[in-house]
């Protein structure tokens, strides 16, 4: 009996791996046994996934992508823009020009800042360029633009001060107990870890909260629940891996 | 004698017994196209013309006919229009063009599209006063132009297919796999959803002389239907170059 309980737990941490495009950095993970009842998760700048332990009383582990910070990123649109330009009327040019800009509100870092205004100022150049019929230097511009959106790439260090749990931002502050937090590795890459705890009417659960970077785009992995079950989670983590980019799926 | 009589109630109550009937094959037309499959027991199927539904309660599963898969099909149409057209009935056919499509068309670009049907509305704009020598000609020119529209690759076949659907329209691809049913190369196309990788579907098509015969998952869960289109595809088949069969 004990060793068939044995398999059969086994048998459920061990589910085949699966490859998710949220953003141009594709991540694969095992996702938790069928016990763990799947959902879609977005909302709050994140586009994931989120397993909740059937009957486990809000116990729940979620993976996602940080989409708002994806987009902030240029050099995609830019690269498109060089690629499509001959096969654009002028008037779709400038429309196309003006969505290529960079967001310089709200920057990151100062390095996100120095970069926003250099690709805005080639582009501003652009379209001068464009309108004084200056064909060549508009594709020197445009280039210009891509190499300053090149030269940035974000960090972890950039956007932990934007996504670690703040209690203080929650609806309820007083729920959530901050205890350890400590550097650590997701296949290989710099990631933090948050040990912390949320108080429930129920019971106090673990909160674990672990956030990296790769390749520019920014990930979290959440756990809440119990002790018991945290040996799921860490199963996940160490499942993680990052398939190139050319494995995203077309559509 | 008594044994005989024995015999017979055993083979007539084999007969009415549910465990020894046998899956039978049905003759469906699907639009242009003529196959036989055994539907699955329990569904109802609904018959309409082009577009067959394999139902039972809230679950679907949709034989099309997609119609044109590339410059060859859609020509053939035109014929069929052109016919309607000899027969006297100019507006019905003039409704046929105006309805023709197909991945080419689908994946030109909005000065070849123009191109293509430069010359058909420059002499059909008017329909009543159409000189019919010149819708004569319109029709050769048309033919020729979607003619000489640049075949799609495969990739952008299966967007097509897929796009013809809604319900796998905002899906993803999971996987993608040519396989032979019943002689007939089929692409057969999982999809999810995805964020989730929730909402599983599954479409196969086939190129039947130049018309696209599909079928997909329209509703339901895949733990119930994936078997189920899984046992229609099987069961399939196409007769040979059934779209040119009027």
């Amino acid at each position: 009996m004990a060793c068939a309980a044995l398999l059969s737990c086994a048998r459920e941490s061990i589910t085949p791996a699966e490859t998710f495009d949220w953003c141009s950095q594709p991540i694969a993970f095992s996702p938790p046994p069928p016990r763990w009842q799947r959902q879609g998760d977005g909302g709050g700048g994140t586009i994931g996934v989120r397993f909740i332990l059937t009957g486990g009383g809000g116990q729940c582990i979620s993976v996602a992508a940080f989409t708002s910070f994806a987009e902030r990123d240029r050099k995609v649109m830019l690269a498109r823009l060089i690629a499509r330009r001959d096969s654009l009327t002028q008037r779709e040019f400038l429309h196309e020009l003006s969505l290529a800009r960079a967001r310089t509100d709200d920057p990151l870092s100062d390095r996100e800042a120095r970069t926003s205004l250099a690709i805005n100022a080639a582009l501003d150049r652009a379209t001068e360029d464009d309108l004084g019929a200056q064909p060549g230097f508009v594709t020197s511009d445009l280039e210009q633009a891509l190499r300053a959106a090149q030269e940035y790439e974000m960090t972890l260090a950039d956007v932990l001060p934007r996504v670690r749990l703040h209690p203080e931002e929650m609806q309820e502050p007083q729920r959530w107990r901050i205890a350890y937090e400590r550097d650590t590795v997701i296949a290989g890459h710099p990631a933090f870890a948050s040990d912390d705890t949320l108080i429930t009417p129920e019971r106090p659960l673990l909160y674990r909260e672990v956030f990296w970077v790769v390749h520019g785009d920014a990930f979290k992995a959440t756990y809440q629940g119990t002790p018991e079950n945290f040996k799921t989670f860490v199963t996940l983590l160490d499942s993680i891996s990052f398939p190139d980019s050319t494995h995203a799926a077309p559509r | 004698m008594r044994r005989r009589a024995d015999a017979a109630a055993l083979a007539l109550l084999c007969a009415l017994s549910p465990c020894c009937s046998h899956p039978v094959a049905r003759a469906f037309t699907v639009g242009t196209h003529h196959v036989r499959l055994v539907p699955p027991a329990e569904w109802e199927v609904l018959e309409h013309d082009r577009e067959h539904v394999f139902r039972r309660g809230e679950m679907a599963i949709d034989l099309v006919d997609l119609g044109p898969a590339g410059a060859a099909g859609m020509v053939r149409d035109l014929h069929d229009a052109r016919a309607v057209w000899m027969k006297g009935r100019r507006l019905d056919a003039f409704a046929r063009v105006r309805a023709l499509r197909g991945p080419p068309l689908v994946f030109a670009t909005s000065d070849e599209r123009a191109e293509v049907w430069r010359e058909w509305y420059d002499a059909t704009y008017d329909p009543g006063r159409a000189d019919s020598a010149a819708i004569g000609l319109a029709f050769d020119e048309l033919g020729d132009r979607v003619r000489r529209l640049r075949p799609v690759p495969r990739a952008s076949l299966v967007e097509y297919v897929l796009e013809s659907f809604p319900q796998a329209e905002r899906n993803q691809i999971e996987q993608q796999s040519q396989r032979p049913v019943n002689g007939r190369q089929w692409t057969e196309v999982h999809t999810w959803n995805r964020i989730s990788h929730l909402g599983r579907s599954r479409i196969a098509f086939v190129d039947d002389g130049g018309h696209v015969l599909a079928l997909a998952i329209d509703r339901g869960p895949i733990e119930i239907t994936g078997p189920v289109f899984e046992s229609l595809l099987g069961s399939i088949e196409v007769k040979p170059d059934s779209s040119r069969t009027p």
